[in-house]
C-alpha cells in the first residue's frame, strides 16, 4: 500500500513509503550529518525501531541529536557487522583498537542511549578491561570522577582495602 | 558530547552496574574508592554475594549472612586463606633441610591448604608466585590436580601465566629391595627432575603417586627437593 502523507512538521522527515520496499533511513547525527543507512540497522538500535513504529514506518529521517558525526559511524558499522553474524573476536579486537578511551566512553553513551545491547555489553567489558589493574586515582581520571570523600573518609577505606591494592600498574598510559 | 564529569552519574543504575560486576574485585575496590556515588554502588552487597559464590562455590556461612555483610564475609575469607597460604610457606621453610623435604612434611603443608578449602583461584594468587620457594608451588600444582581435578592443559596454561611452569622440582625415593631366592636385593633409589608444567600433564602421575602416597608399603622414603639431584651428594645410609 504505495501511499503518500505530506507532512506538517517538517518536509525531511517524510518520504514515500512502502513497507515492502527497502528505502533506506537516515540518521541525522547531532552536528547534523546525515547518515543513510539500511532498515534492518534500525532493528539493532531499539530507540530507532520504536521511533520508526511509532510512525508506522513513515517517518525514515531520525534525529540523533546525542550523538555526533564522529561517533555515529562506529556505531553503524558495528551494527552492520552484527546484522550480518560477523562480530567474532578479531573484529572486536580491532574495533576497539582503533578508539581511545574517551570515544570508548561516548560510543558507550550513545550505545545506551539507542538501546544497542550487545554494543552496550561489549564496551562494558572495554572499559571494565581498561580499567583492570588500575590505581584509584587512574579510575578517577578515567570516569571523571571527583573525589567527595574527605581525607579521613578516603584514608579508612583505603585502609580497610589495603589487601587488594597491592602491585597495581603504575600509572603511566594515560592516553585521554 | 559526554561532559565526563558527570559521565556515567547520568546513566540509569543498571547500566554501572552492569560495568561494577564485569570488574575483578580489585578493580571493584578501586572504582569503589573514587567517591561516594561509586562507593555506595561497588559495595552494595549483591555484587559481594556474587562475587562470594563465585570465588568459593562450596562456602557456606558459618553464620547468619544477616550478621554481616557479604562483603565482609569475603574480605574476611580472602585475608584468611592470604594467611593460611603464609603458614604454609613458613611451615615448608621451617621442614626444609639443604633444600630438601620429606614427604611427612610436604602432606602436612598440602593438608593445610586441604582443610582450608582452598579454590582454584586461591591457589593462584596465593601458592603460584614465581619468588616463592619452588615448594609452596609444587603443593599449589598437586592440590590444583588432585583436590580441585583441574584439568591439565588449563593448568598449564595458567602455570605459564604465573610464569612459574619451568620451575623444576626434584622428587626422590627409595623402594625396598626386593626378595630374590631368600636375600633381599639392594634398596632401589629413584628419582625424577620434573618441571611444574610436566607434573600437571603427566600421563601415569607416577611423581604424584609417590608424593600422595608417602612412604608406605614397599617405599621407604620420599625426599623432594628444588635442587637438582646430582648437586647434592646424598645417601640414605648416612642419614641413618
Amino acid at each position: 500500500m504505495a501511499e503518500e502523507v505530506s507532512s506538517q512538521m517538517n518536509s525531511l522527515s517524510i518520504s514515500e513509503t512502502n513497507p515492502s520496499s527497502s528505502a533506506t533511513i537516515s540518521l541525522v547525527s547531532g552536528d547534523d550529518i546525515v547518515f543513510k543507512v539500511e532498515p534492518t540497522i534500525a532493528k539493532e538500535m531499539e530507540t530507532v525501531q520504536s521511533f520508526i513504529d511509532e510512525t508506522d514506518g513513515k517517518i525514515t529521517t531520525i534525529p540523533l541529536p546525542n550523538i555526533s558525526s564522529h561517533d555515529l559511524p562506529y556505531v553503524i558499522e558495528y551494527c552492520e557487522k552484527s546484522i550480518a553474524g560477523k562480530i567474532t573476536k578479531e573484529f572486536e579486537a580491532e574495533f576497539v583498537k582503533k578508539l581511545n578511551n574517551e570515544e570508548v566512553k561516548e560510543l558507550f553513551l550513545a550505545a545506551n542511549y539507542l538501546n544497542i545491547k550487545k554494543l552496550l555489553d561489549f564496551l562494558s567489558q572495554v572499559i571494565a578491561d581498561r580499567i583492570a589493574n588500575k590505581s584509584v586515582e587512574y579510575v578517577r581520571r578515567y570516569f571523571g570522577i571527583e573525589n567527595d570523600f574527605t581525607p579521613e573518609e578516603e584514608a579508612k577505606l583505603r585502609e580497610e582495602l589495603a589487601w587488594t591494592f597491592t602491585g597495581v600498574d603504575p600509572d603511566d598510559e594515560d592516553e585521554n | 558530547m559526554a561532559d565526563s564529569i558527570s559521565f556515567f552519574t547520568s546513566l540509569p543504575e543498571d547500566i554501572n552496574f552492569k560495568i561494577a560486576s564485569l570488574l575483578q574485585v580489585r578493580d571493584l575496590c578501586a572504582l569503589g574508592c573514587s567517591s561516594k556515588f561509586w562507593k555506595q554502588l561497588c559495595f552494595s552487597d549483591s555484587i559481594w554475594y556474587h562475587l562470594l559464590t563465585h570465588r568459593w562455590p562450596l562456602f557456606r556461612s558459618p553464620l547468619s549472612p544477616n550478621l554481616k555483610t557479604w562483603k565482609r564475609l569475603y574480605f574476611e575469607r580472602h585475608i584468611e586463606l592470604g594467611l593460611r597460604a603464609v603458614s604454609v610457606e613458613r611451615f615448608l621453610k621451617a621442614c626444609s633441610r639443604n633444600e630438601s623435604l620429606e614427604v611427612g612434611d610436604y602432606l602436612q603443608a598440602f593438608e593445610i591448604i586441604n582443610g582450608a578449602r582452598f579454590g582454584f583461584e586461591d591457589i593462584q594468587r596465593f601458592l603460584f608466585k614465581p619468588e616463592m620457594n619452588v615448594l609452596v608451588n609444587l603443593v599449589g600444582v598437586h592440590y590444583c590436580i588432585t583436590n580441585l581435578g583441574i584439568p591439565g592443559d588449563n593448568l598449564v596454561k595458567v602455570l605459564r601465566t604465573c610464569e612459574i611452569s619451568d620451575r623444576h622440582v626434584c622428587v626422590k625415593w627409595w623402594k625396598l629391595g626386593r626378595w630374590i631366592h631368600g636375600y633381599r636385593g639392594r634398596d632401589e633409589l629413584l628419582f625424577r627432575w620434573i618441571s611444574l608444567e610436566n607434573l600437571a600433564t603427566e600421563e601415569d602421575e607416577t611423581v604424584l603417586r609417590v608424593l600422595r602416597r608417602g612412604t608406605v608399603l614397599e617405599v621407604l622414603r620420599v625426599q623432594i627437593s628444588a635442587v637438582d639431584h646430582k648437586s647434592i651428594p646424598w645417601s640414605y645410609q648416612d642419614n641413618q
